[in-house]
């Protein structure tokens, strides 16, 4: 039996809606979210609707401010990662990989009050938890609808931290990157969304 | 079926066997509860009874001693008027001055103390073995408390019977283990503190000062006097409040100065009040001694025996009339006390223990007294409910908050979100801070495994394990971390314990048994499968125990004609009989299981407004932990109460402007906890009344969900709300 939940208008996984009927939304333009988190609804619903349309993802939404959709693609991103670090657990561990490697690169883990050779999963897993921890701040972002200037500074550390453990992936667990690439394409999302903000920063992102 | 209130539900008409077994053993409880109480209050009487008789013998000593004297007296006048009758009556007069200055002296030092070691000395040991034993009491009367206490919570934990359930819901764990940290209503306290300091400080000095100086400065041998009788008065004020003490056992909601009294009993000089007692009845013979000389100086030697005599015994009746009068005054305060604590009854639910904060009230109150602490200043609201505020906001994950499960005594919780991820908080530092100062609390461990969305989470307390259950059908076992990690520790891959592999579709919720064994500790899942799963978390090997199904046992292979079965959306075990587990479905129909054989057993009658859309179906279903109640929250705004025995509906109402979506019961069994998709977060009084008690909005909504799980701590006053907006909220 499957539950009539695709024909409810209402955008809500009821307990025991099955799997594969689960967030059947029907894909509507940003203007009719109603909710304080319409941006987060949009991005997620554009993703589910078709992410392999990159463009359309890193798409500012008209009328909208570039830091705040660049933060809710931040916050999708990390959100994302944890089922890649889910994946690279199995593989990726202390004895594996002692270093926090990509290629050449060896980066230091900067979750600690002075930045530590951490072995690949735990810088992996502080950085992740770090940036979510510091997109979650009151501090730095206490709204979601506006970012304070002062805030901005920290999108480029988030997202040349987070991007190095894609690094990583490719270059030690090519067969989970890919499989998780095609999973859910965050890679190439990632890279759309880093070109889209590379007049930010483009000249510090580290070649790897 | 939706009937109006007032309706107990009680079994006697239905004459069930386990139904029977429960009154009985919860008769015998209460029965047992009641003895231990009657003991404790015996073995108090006796102690006050042999304090009492102690000072009774004392200030009989006291009166043969003093006749003694009087004798004495008598002698030396008579001696005196022979020689007078040859003398000027001016000389005599210096004399007589001289004479009975000189036996006063003597009195107290020589004939009194002396009299009392040697003729009294049955009076003396049994005074000091009577007054030891009271101070010793208390220390013995906690720790019975406390045995009671636990004791009354096993009870009242195992109990289920509704019958007893008004009895044992004013007597409820909470309500048993809140007094000793309650700070007390300052009104008795102060004059009691005071007390204390003083017959504390001053009895130290009036011995000597007694001894000296009484037989010089008659005008002042009534002043001294007057602190040992004060002191003495005050001390068995103080006995008869400790008494008090005791019989709060049996009036649990009695009592809050009386604790403070305890507290200061035990906290202050245990010594002093020892030693207040002795002195006071010390200061009784002198003072007395003090007020007859006085008279004896007044009637200048022409003292006659009878009148000192009839002076001594209007001294002891005013005596007696004092401590009556005290005695009274106590009992106004007790009756006070009682009046007071009765309107506080309701509130007491919500202040426990082990509350830091509280903790920290009682003791500052102990202090400063005329400082009042924030509790009082509820009670004196006149509100007779605690007020839930917001005290603090937990941000760390990144979609919405399904589910939140608390550590049974810790300030530890678990929560699940739809990112996949299962966030352990550990809430120890952050109670102490202000309410002013916010800061963003970082999740103690992070458990990343699931590769979809996390629909529940159960904290096993005392297996040290979280269980969560995902979109991608699996059920995971993680260990906690030792208090000791860092939030930035090595990644430690032997937290994961194992995963429950078995059903075939998203799971939806997740309930553990609600009593822990050593060697077995049962998991119910409910999946969109179609089944419910019940997992032996203890068992070697396969941990699948069982899977229950819509139709019963034999219902695996679909018989044709047969609509599908429907989906389970909650499960829950029976507190009440162990045994069962209730299921509730998309459809709407809430089934009772037998956990050992699968089989359906009783299904309720909980569909009244399903129309065969999951816009009516049934979103969660929880039990209360002690009456035979079983509480559903429909998507259709509706909260209902069926009688698990019966599977009739009780009551239904009309909750929340939009689907209701979980559910808790406070500790107390007393209040209903609901939040919805309209983002409320709604207080239901479930015995008297069935009214919202409170409402708050706390969440925003994302999508068209708002709050998603709210849970009571199943010891402490907190409560969590976890909602679509990614966020948990802690309130208090």
């Amino acid at each position: 039996m499957t539950s009539a939940t695709k024909t409810t208008s209402l955008r809500r996984n009821r307990p025991g809606t099955k799997l594969e009927d689960a967030y059947q939304f029907e894909h509507i333009p940003l203007e009719q979210f109603d909710s304080a988190f319409a941006l987060q609804e949009y991005l997620q619903s554009l993703i589910r609707k078709d992410k392999e349309n990159l463009d359309q993802l890193v798409e500012l939404p008209p009328g909208q401010d570039e830091e705040t959709w660049q933060y809710e693609h931040l916050r999708q991103l990390c959100l994302e990662l944890n089922y890649l670090v889910v994946q690279l657990e199995t593989e990726c561990n202390r004895e594996t990989c002692p270093e926090m490697k990509a290629d050449e690169w060896m980066y230091l883990c900067a979750a600690h009050q002075t930045s530590m050779n951490c072995c690949a999963i735990d810088y992996i897993v502080h950085t992740l938890d770090g940036a979510t921890t510091l997109l979650n701040s009151h501090k730095y972002f206490p709204s979601r609808i506006s970012i304070p200037d002062t805030s901005l500074k920290h999108y480029q550390p988030i997202a040349r931290r987070l991007y190095r453990i894609f690094a990583h992936a490719w270059f030690h667990h090519r067969e989970i990157f890919e499989s998780f690439e095609g999973a859910i394409d965050n890679y190439k999302h990632m890279i759309a969304d880093r070109s889209q903000r590379k007049q930010d920063f483009s000249s510090k992102a580290k070649p790897w | 079926m939706a009937q109006t209130y007032g309706q107990q539900q009680s079994q006697t008409p239905e004459h069930t066997l386990p139904g029977v077994i429960h009154f009985l053993q919860s008769e015998w409880r209460r029965f047992e509860r009641d003895r231990n109480e009657w003991e404790i209050e015996r073995a108090e009487m006796k102690a006050r009874i042999a304090l009492l008789e102690g000072e009774r013998r004392g200030i009989e000593n006291m009166k043969i001693d003093l006749m003694r004297r009087v004798k004495m007296l008598e002698f030396v006048l008579r001696q005196e008027s022979k020689y007078l009758a040859g003398k000027l009556p001016t000389q005599s007069q210096s004399f007589t001055k001289e004479s009975t200055s000189i036996s006063t002296e003597e009195g107290p030092e020589s004939n009194d103390i002396d009299s009392l070691k040697s003729s009294i000395t049955s009076g003396r040991p049994i005074l000091h073995h009577k007054n030891l034993s009271s101070t010793r009491d208390p220390k013995y009367r906690t720790k019975s408390r406390e045995i009671l206490k636990t004791n009354s919570a096993i009870f009242v934990g195992v109990n289920s019977n509704p019958n007893s359930y008004n009895e044992i819901s004013l007597k409820k764990p909470g309500n048993v283990s809140i007094k000793p940290s309650r700070p007390a209503p300052s009104t008795p306290t102060t004059p009691s503190i005071a007390s204390i300091n003083s017959s504390s400080q001053l009895p130290l000095e009036n011995p000597k000062d007694d001894i000296d100086v009484v037989p010089f400065e008659h005008e002042d041998g009534s002043y001294f006097p007057r602190y040992g009788e004060e002191s003495m008065k005050k001390d068995v004020n103080f006995a008869n409040n400790s008494n008090y003490e005791n019989h709060s056992i049996e009036n649990i909601s009695v009592g809050n100065g009386i604790d403070e009294m305890m507290l200061n009993l035990n906290s202050e000089n245990n010594n002093d009040h020892e030693r207040g007692i002795n002195y006071s009845s010390t200061n009784n013979k002198s003072k007395q001694i003090g007020e007859w000389k006085l008279n004896q100086v007044k009637n200048k030697s022409k003292l006659a025996y009878s009148k000192s005599a009839s002076d001594l015994k209007e001294e002891e009746e005013q005596l007696t009339k004092d401590v009556q009068k005290k005695f009274n005054l106590s009992e106004d305060k007790v009756t006070k006390l009682m009046k007071n604590a009765k309107k506080r009854k309701s509130q007491e639910i919500l202040s426990i223990t082990s509350d830091p904060l509280l903790d920290e009230l009682s003791l500052s109150v102990e202090d400063e007294s005329p400082q009042k602490s924030e509790a009082d200043r509820i009670y004196e609201n006149g509100t007779d409910r605690k007020v839930w505020r917001q005290r603090f906001t937990l941000r760390s994950h990144l979609d919405a908050v399904r589910s939140l499960s608390w550590h049974r005594s810790e300030l530890l919780l678990a929560s699940g979100s739809e990112d996949g991820t299962v966030k352990l908080w550990d809430l120890k530092g952050s109670s102490s801070n202000k309410l002013t100062v916010v800061p963003d609390i970082e999740p103690l461990m992070t458990y990343r495994g699931h590769s979809a969305a996390v629909n529940s989470v159960v904290l096993g307390t005392e297996q040290h394990r979280c269980y969560s259950a995902s979109m991608d059908s699996t059920v995971r076992v993680w260990n906690l971390p030792s208090s000791k990690r860092e939030t930035y520790g090595p990644v430690d891959p032997s937290l994961n314990l194992t995963t429950y592999i078995g059903h075939t579709d998203a799971i939806w919720d997740l309930r553990l048994f609600p009593i822990h064994f050593q060697s077995t500790q049962l998991l119910a899942s409910a999946s969109a499968d179609g089944t419910v799963k019940i997992w032996d978390t203890e068992a070697e090997g396969s941990p699948l125990k069982s899977t229950l199904y819509y139709y019963g046992n034999n219902s695996r292979e679909i018989i044709n004609g047969r609509p599908p079965a429907p989906i389970p959306t909650s499960v829950d075990f029976v507190h009440s009989d162990l045994k069962k587990i209730a299921v509730s479905f998309q459809n709407s129909i809430i089934k009772l299981f037998d956990v050992e054989t699968g089989q359906d057993v009783l299904t309720f009658e909980s569909n009244e407004t399903y129309d065969n859309s999951p816009a009516t179906q049934i979103n969660y279903i929880t039990i209360h932990p002690t009456m035979s109640l079983l509480f559903s929250a429909h998507e259709d705004k509706y909260i209902r109460f069926f009688d698990v025995n019966s599977g009739k509906c009780s009551f239904s109402m009309l909750a929340h402007l939009d689907s209701v979506t979980s559910l808790d019961v406070d500790p107390s069994g007393m209040i209903l906890i609901s939040g919805g998709h309209d983002n409320s977060i709604r207080l239901w009084d479930i015995v008297s009344t069935r009214q919202c008690i409170q409402e708050f909005v706390s969440h925003r909504r994302k999508s068209d969900e708002g709050v998603l799980s709210v849970k009571y701590h199943p010891s402490l006053p907190w409560i969590s709300s976890g909602g679509a907006d990614s966020i948990i909220k802690i309130h208090c």
